[in-house]
């Protein structure tokens, strides 16, 4: 197990270089450079902004600079925003929307999985019909009506929680079922669907044979089973939340990494959009290699060479 | 395969638990972790101490550094921090600050500024005519690399400074501890006003010197404001304090808490739930939430920005190279409706293309075009298109949505041109950066287009220089008429600010009876404030200083 976990280790490295490279030429073709934004400036002024950043060398040349700054750590300063450093934007936003990305992700699960295995055990009984039928509106209903709905009813009428900011247990409530409630619903019908796969194999009817009650049936035989496909939803799904809803973050007024990020994009900011797009290619790289653990885990066939 | 009744009861019981379980530890996990003293505190609610200010706006600010600050968000709060030798007050006059006088010598070429004696940075250092001297040619350096260094390019030497031939421009001078001479390399009427602004305030070399990077961090960031930054809580909130020792005064307000809500209507709603005292800059949803409650609406106040937004034109291209199809436009659009219409009576309509509060705008003596379609259309048909003649050339108007740009404005003119003109032109909107690259470039540059500019320093010379006059880098119409240009030269030149104001109201006339744009509408800032806060407002360029606040019951 351990080589093979090795071995996709090692081929992540030249893929992270190579996404580190295609993103620098990438931005550098934006239409449309930092500094167009229209305000009066001297010839001069540009010039020595422009140097200011290495924009005067060749762009290998650049790449190498900049590439040599972030393996130590250096992701550089922000074009547009001067003085900010880059690494302080991630460092600074980044928990927290990694917290509220985890927060909804223990909502998606923990809402959407016990329905989707209660749908299954009860199947084509009333209790499933309600479930799956709040599932899909669930899915359907986009994050941030979602949002205002619960702002509207929980935070301004009942005045449960507040209304936005950051800070507390109380601030992460209404934002996490935001965002998460929509994706429960999703989690609820693959779980069923894929726990009522499970439970029409043989080895469940033999399970049963020998005498295994209904938890312990699914517990020990069937979930583990059905965890595969769920695996791979999750870690999309992780990657999702993690890198953040700007939309949800923007409404509840949570100092994520949303904003930034589409700030930087709009503003032809190359070095915040280069450090957030190699931040977050290193965090998929990573979940996606916590995947890979999960599956040797979860499955022992899986352990190709 | 049916599972057994009893069975699945707990089942049920598990999948609660779990539930219940994993928000638990959800909390549990967390709540640790934020009990760390620089959480956010959201803004206490009520009953506060009666001297602490909580205002909300939508953009954080950049780091404080003078020389290099750009946006106007983030000066809106640095001129808390920072004095220069001179200030411009709510009227836009030009009026002492650290320097409590000043001479004018050598045809308008020699400023001699005497500084107060007793002006002092928060750190307790001496404010001398050095520290201005060490500032500005920090502000000029190719190190620092400010893009508005051409704020002091006017200053004899300063030149060599930006192309890094030189550390100190030879014109800058400390005659004596509180003495400033600055010669020019030729007069400059607009001078003081430059000198108010941002890249000319004054930071403290010594402190400078020995805490290159760590200076302008929160809670050592050294200016001679009425108000120390102390704190920042990440990047959502600023504390700042009053500094007692104030040349000007104690500030009556002790406490100013900024914090950043980038959802202006959320910010509305949390306003009404007393988390804050003032809202700075909303945006036109929730504009339109507060116009629609009673009690909203008497908090909520506006004023004209000195910026203008017009529909300009290629002066030497088809078929904008035509006079009577200018003036055909300019008769062609409603301004009192698009104001009412599409931007909520946010904005004045334009007359002139100075806005208004600039000494020498036209916007309140002179008439406008009349709105008259009849009139647009025999004019089109007089330059030769129109029913009886050729048909007008499919045109893209061409904009971005900078400040007081909107998609509603430019679809209402769109409509107004189809409707009064039977003009179609087609919209098209493009991202900030790439619309003003465009621009730049003869060969990309649309021949109809939106354009927003606000003068970043409140004088004329600004807007004329850099965008009116023949060859200017901004003068995207490629408009040239000696008469403007001689016009504008004279006035940039004088001294005698009155004359000055004379010199370029005649050359918007020119440019206004040449009908070189469309000039649109001149957009607002907004805000709301409670009614206990007295003093609160905004001038042209931003809301006001806090020092002259304070909070009454």
């Amino acid at each position: 197990m351990a080589s093979f976990l090795i071995k996709r280790l090692f081929a992540l490295i030249p893929v992270w270089f190579g996404v580190s490279l295609i993103a620098f030429l990438f931005v550098h073709f934006i239409p449309g450079g930092p500094f167009d934004t229209g305000a009066i400036r001297s010839q001069q002024a540009t010039e020595n902004i422009r140097h200011f950043y290495h924009l005067d060398k060749p762009l290998l040349e650049q790449y190498a600079i900049y590439i040599w700054h972030v393996l130590h750590g250096d992701f550089g300063q922000s074009m547009v925003h001067r003085g900010l450093g880059v690494s302080s934007v991630i460092v600074g936003r980044f928990p927290t929307t990694a917290e509220l990305g985890l927060a909804a992700l223990v909502v998606a699960l923990g809402v959407g999985i016990p329905a989707g295995i209660f749908a299954a055990a009860r199947r084509n009984t009333v209790m499933d019909y309600v479930l799956m039928l709040s599932a899909t509106i669930g899915y359907a209903i986009p994050n941030f009506v979602l949002a205002i709905f619960l702002i509207l009813f929980f935070g301004l009428r009942l005045e449960w929680f507040p209304l936005g900011g950051w800070g507390g247990f109380s601030h992460l409530v209404l934002p996490a079922v935001a965002l998460g409630l929509p994706w429960a619903g999703l989690i609820a019908r693959l779980t069923r669907a894929s726990m009522l796969e499970t439970l029409s194999r043989d080895y469940i009817r033999t399970a049963y044979a020998k005498g295994l009650g209904t938890r312990g049936v699914l517990v020990k035989h069937a979930f583990r089973n059905g965890l595969m496909p769920l695996t791979t939803i999750v870690a999309l799904l992780a990657a999702e939340l993690i890198t953040g809803s700007l939309i949800i973050e923007n409404i509840f007024g949570i100092p994520g990494i949303g904003h930034y990020m589409v700030d930087s994009i709009l503003g032809s900011d190359y070095t915040m959009t280069l450090g957030f797009i190699i931040f977050y290619a290193t965090v998929i790289f990573f979940a996606n290699f916590l995947v890979d653990i999960a599956y040797v885990w979860i499955d022992p066939r899986v352990r190709v060479g | 395969m049916q599972v057994a009744p009893r069975r699945s009861q707990a089942v049920i019981k598990a999948s609660m638990v779990a539930v219940a379980a994993s928000l638990l530890i959800a909390g549990a996990a967390s709540g640790g972790q934020w009990t760390r003293t620089d959480a956010a505190p959201s803004a206490t609610k009520a009953t506060h101490a009666s001297s602490v200010l909580r205002v909300a706006v939508t953009q954080a600010p950049d780091p404080f550094d003078p020389a290099t600050l750009a946006d106007n968000r983030s000066i809106e709060l640095a001129q808390n921090v920072f004095d220069g030798l001179v200030d411009v007050n709510d009227a836009m006059k030009v009026v002492p600050a650290i320097a409590k006088s000043w001479k004018i010598t050598g045809g308008g070429t020699v400023y001699t500024f005497n500084l107060r004696h007793g002006v002092h940075f928060q750190n307790g250092d001496l404010v001398t005519a050095k520290d201005f001297v060490y500032s500005w040619n920090r502000a000029l350096s190719p190190k620092v690399a400010s893009p508005d260094s051409f704020f002091l390019t006017n200053i004899k030497g300063a030149d060599a400074v930006t192309k890094g031939k030189a550390t100190t421009a030879t014109g800058l001078k400390a005659t004596g501890k509180f003495t400033l001479r600055v010669t020019l390399t030729g007069p400059a009427g607009y001078f003081p006003s430059l000198v108010s602004r941002w890249p000319a305030w004054v930071i403290d070399s010594k402190d400078v010197k020995a805490h290159p990077t760590t200076w302008d961090a929160p809670g050592t960031l050294n200016g001679t404001g009425a108000y120390k930054l102390v704190r920042a809580v990440g990047d959502s909130q600023y504390i700042f304090q009053a500094n007692p020792s104030y040349f000007n005064g104690a500030p009556k307000i002790r406490e100013v808490q900024v914090s950043v809500v980038p959802n202006a209507t959320a910010a509305v709603a949390r306003y009404q739930a007393n988390e804050f005292d003032a809202v700075l800059n909303l945006d036109s949803p929730s504009i339109l939430q507060v116009q629609k409650s009673s009690s909203l609406k008497s908090q909520f106040h506006s004023r004209p920005l000195l910026r203008t937004v017009w529909l300009g034109m290629g002066y030497t291209t088809a078929p904008f190279n035509n006079r009577n199809v200018r003036l055909a436009f300019n008769h062609a659009i409603d301004k009192a409706a698009l104001v009412k219409v599409a931007l909520a009576g946010q904005a004045t309509p334009a007359v002139g293309w100075l806005p208004p509060g600039v000494a020498g705008n036209v916007a309140s003596s002179r008439k406008d075009y009349s709105y008259d379609p009849e009139l647009g259309k025999s004019l089109l048909a007089q330059a030769g298109y129109g029913s009886n003649g050729k048909a007008f050339p499919t045109v893209a108007l061409t904009y971005s949505l900078a400040t007081g740009e909107t998609e509603q404005a430019f679809e209402f003119i769109q409509n107004q041109l189809q409707q009064n003109l039977g003009i179609h032109v087609t919209l098209k909107q493009m991202p900030a950066n790439a619309f003003n690259a465009a621009m730049s470039n003869p060969k990309q540059r649309p021949s109809l287009w939106g354009y927003s500019f606000g003068l970043d320093y409140p004088d004329a010379q600004e807007q004329t220089t850099y965008l009116g006059i023949t060859g200017a880098g901004y003068n995207f119409e490629a408009y040239s008429n000696k008469k403007y240009d001689a016009l504008v030269n004279a006035a940039n030149a004088s001294s005698n600010q009155a004359k000055r104001a004379a010199l370029y109201r005649q050359s918007e006339n020119i440019r206004l009876n040449d009908a070189v744009d469309v000039p649109l509408y001149y957009p607002n800032s907004t805000w709301l404030v409670k009614p206990s806060v007295k003093g609160f407002g905004a001038s042209p360029l931003y809301s006001r200083k806090w020092f002259g606040m304070s909070i009454g019951n």
